[in-house]
């Protein structure tokens, strides 16, 4: 009982922001929306037993990504023109595709997952099996990622500093 | 169960909601309500706002919200290393050692690019 309603909850929280995500008349706002859809999913990653994944979920998507996007839409150069149009005449098609979409997805997890979900029971400090996992069989995947953020970085002053020029 | 755990967690989320709520009605009842056009601007104290609040932003905010979230993801990283640290002492210490190495080399190229600097 308790869980269905954690999950009612957390389910309102996600989906009907992100609904407003879509139809928010300014992109800004629409932005906006995407923080409680983020945290929602932060909080099933919590009901799943995934602290960690939980914790980054809210600091790395809501802290940081949320910023950058934000920030990315005040970049853009018609923000401040109320006569800009965010909306076309497909949204019936595009929630037609996103409900088959859904189906499909919905479909293809339970059917080659369910069972496996149904079994697990949530598995206590991940955090501790993350960094065992970081620092044995996924040392070289691990030291790679700090080249890829090493690349992402230069990457992103390169371009800054075209931009300036 | 975990979902049992956090249930302190949402009562405290939804007292300090409710206290929050309680304190803001009780005050809107109490105060006397005397706007006027200083007290309305939007810093009452402050220079005078130009313009509007959707104007286009400078760029350089853009890259430092960027080396944010990548040094963002950099600690994400720490996190589950530091718990294991105590187990494996040496050989993590050393890898972490190479994973912010290797991080340090970017940060070190975006201060003599002179990115961190705020040129007016």
């Amino acid at each position: 009982m308790g869980e269905l309603i954690t999950f009612l909850a957390l389910a309102f929280i996600t989906v009907v922001p992100a609904v407003m995500v879509v139809g928010s008349r300014n992109v800004f706002h629409a932005g906006l929306w995407l923080i409680p859809t983020l945290i929602g999913v932060a909080g099933f990653y919590l009901t799943l037993g995934a602290e960690f994944v939980a914790a980054i979920q809210v600091l790395i998507y809501v802290g940081g990504i949320m910023v950058l996007l934000l920030f990315a839409i005040l970049l853009t150069r018609r923000i401040g023109d109320p006569e800009a149009r965010l909306h076309n005449r497909m949204q019936w098609w595009a929630l037609l595709f996103a409900l088959v979409i859904g189906v499909i997805l919905h479909l293809s997890i339970r059917g080659q997952f369910g069972a496996i979900y149904a079994a697990a029971v949530p598995p206590e400090g991940t955090t501790a099996k993350m960094g065992e996992a970081l620092l044995g069989p996924y040392l070289l995947p691990f030291e790679i990622a700090s080249i890829v953020l090493l690349a992402a970085i230069i990457g992103a002053i390169v371009l800054a500093r075209g931009e300036r020029q | 169960m975990t979902i049992n755990q956090y249930l302190i967690v949402a009562v405290f989320f939804f007292i300090g909601l409710a206290f929050l709520a309680a304190l803001l009605i009780l005050s809107r009842l109490i105060r006397p309500s005397r706007p006027d056009q200083g007290k309305l601007s939007t810093y009452e104290c402050g220079m005078k706002p130009i313009g509007q609040s959707w104007g286009r932003f400078n760029i350089r905010y853009y890259i430092f919200a960027l080396l944010f979230v990548l040094f963002d993801v950099e600690a994400a990283f720490i996190f589950p290393w530091a718990v294991k640290l105590g187990q494996l002492r040496l050989f993590a210490f050393v890898e972490m050692l190479i994973f912010l190495a290797i991080l340090a080399v970017g940060l070190i190229y975006a201060w003599r690019k002179g990115t961190l600097e705020w040129l007016e």
